[in-house]
């Protein structure tokens, strides 16, 4: 059977918050690509939006599976025969190992995306690697941290193409988004540990935040920047 | 090497050297500042005008271009998707 719960009962539905956040910061800078793609006609703007989009969306399957997850704990615990806890729990697992599934490949496909964005591929190429991600996606179900290890090494091909940025260009902001894809890409570390300890669990959603609110900073400033020496 | 530069990159450069002088320059000048030729300077002023990005006025006898709130908005919006462009790598 496939352990679905890493969270201490206290951080129940902490973890979802936090994840909210992760949604709104993602779909706001995908909203933003968006509409600067409808002004320059850029198709990186596009993708950019698309790699945002796909992580929010995962984000909200996410957030769904550990809702019903939840839910159905806490049902479980009030009832407390095990005949029935046993049989709900199996009753919903199919909707949780395909929901994530999707969560755990829209996830993978959204940071490949982005690594793409600089890290030019072949056409041929993301064919390949898009079948890889589901096939590796669907047969380390079991083993979650399979899943952490992926994007752990993806997050980390991430920083550093984006830090080779950094350093031809000396931009602050691409400086903090590289230190926010490193946190992001730090928690992925703790997720991958959880089985020793729950509470990794939570320093792992807290490294987490961190990440998207440097991704939000980040994206702040940009925006300001637009808006300072503008009028004499 | 740079690349040649997108419709937008020039409305972008001529409306910034108007702001670089101020918000409001002569024809001529626009042209230089812009690296533009006579014949493509008159085809994207009269999109700009058309568009209310910026206005004609006369001073003194003689032709200025001035940017509107409308222009200045614009360049506001070009100089963030500059910066948004540098920091996602795209």
């Amino acid at each position: 059977m496939i352990h679905l719960i890493y969270s201490p009962n206290w951080f129940y539905g902490k973890d979802i918050a936090i994840d909210v956040v992760s949604i709104i910061v993602l779909a706001l800078i995908g909203f933003f690509s968006i509409k600067y793609y409808n002004i320059k006609k850029n198709k990186n703007y596009l993708y950019l939006a698309l790699s945002f989009f796909l992580i929010s969306l995962s984000f909200l399957f996410k957030i769904i599976m550990n809702f019903k997850i939840y839910y159905h704990e806490i049902e479980t615990q009030k009832i407390g025969f095990l005949t029935i806890t046993y049989n709900t729990i199996e009753v919903v697992d199919n909707t949780f190992i395909i929901g994530f599934l999707i969560y755990r490949i829209l996830t993978i496909i959204g940071f490949y995306i982005l690594y793409s964005l600089y890290q030019e591929q072949p056409k041929l190429t993301h064919i390949l690697i898009l079948y890889l991600i589901i096939v590796l996606t669907y047969f380390s179900q079991s083993a979650y941290y399979i899943f952490h290890l992926t994007l752990a090494i993806l997050l980390t091909l991430i920083a550093i193409a984006y830090s080779k940025k950094y350093l031809d260009k000396k931009n602050i902001t691409t400086k903090i988004f590289v230190v926010s894809i490193a946190l992001i890409g730090l928690s992925q570390i703790f997720f991958m540990l959880v089985y020793f300890s729950t509470q990794l669990y939570v320093i792992a959603e807290f490294t987490q935040l961190a990440g998207y609110l440097g991704v939000l900073t980040t994206f702040i400033m940009v925006l300001k920047h637009g808006r300072k020496k503008n009028k004499n | 090497m740079v690349g040649k530069r997108t419709k937008i990159d020039i409305i972008g450069d001529m409306l910034s050297s108007i702001v670089n002088k101020g918000g409001n320059i002569k024809p001529t000048h626009l042209m230089y500042k812009s690296n533009l030729s006579h014949g493509q300077m008159q085809t994207y002023l009269e999109e700009l005008l058309t568009k209310e990005f910026i206005k004609k006025v006369e001073k003194n006898h003689r032709d200025y271009i001035i940017i509107t709130d409308k222009g200045y908005e614009l360049v506001q919006k070009l100089k963030e998707m500059k910066e948004f462009e540098k920091t996602f790598g795209l």
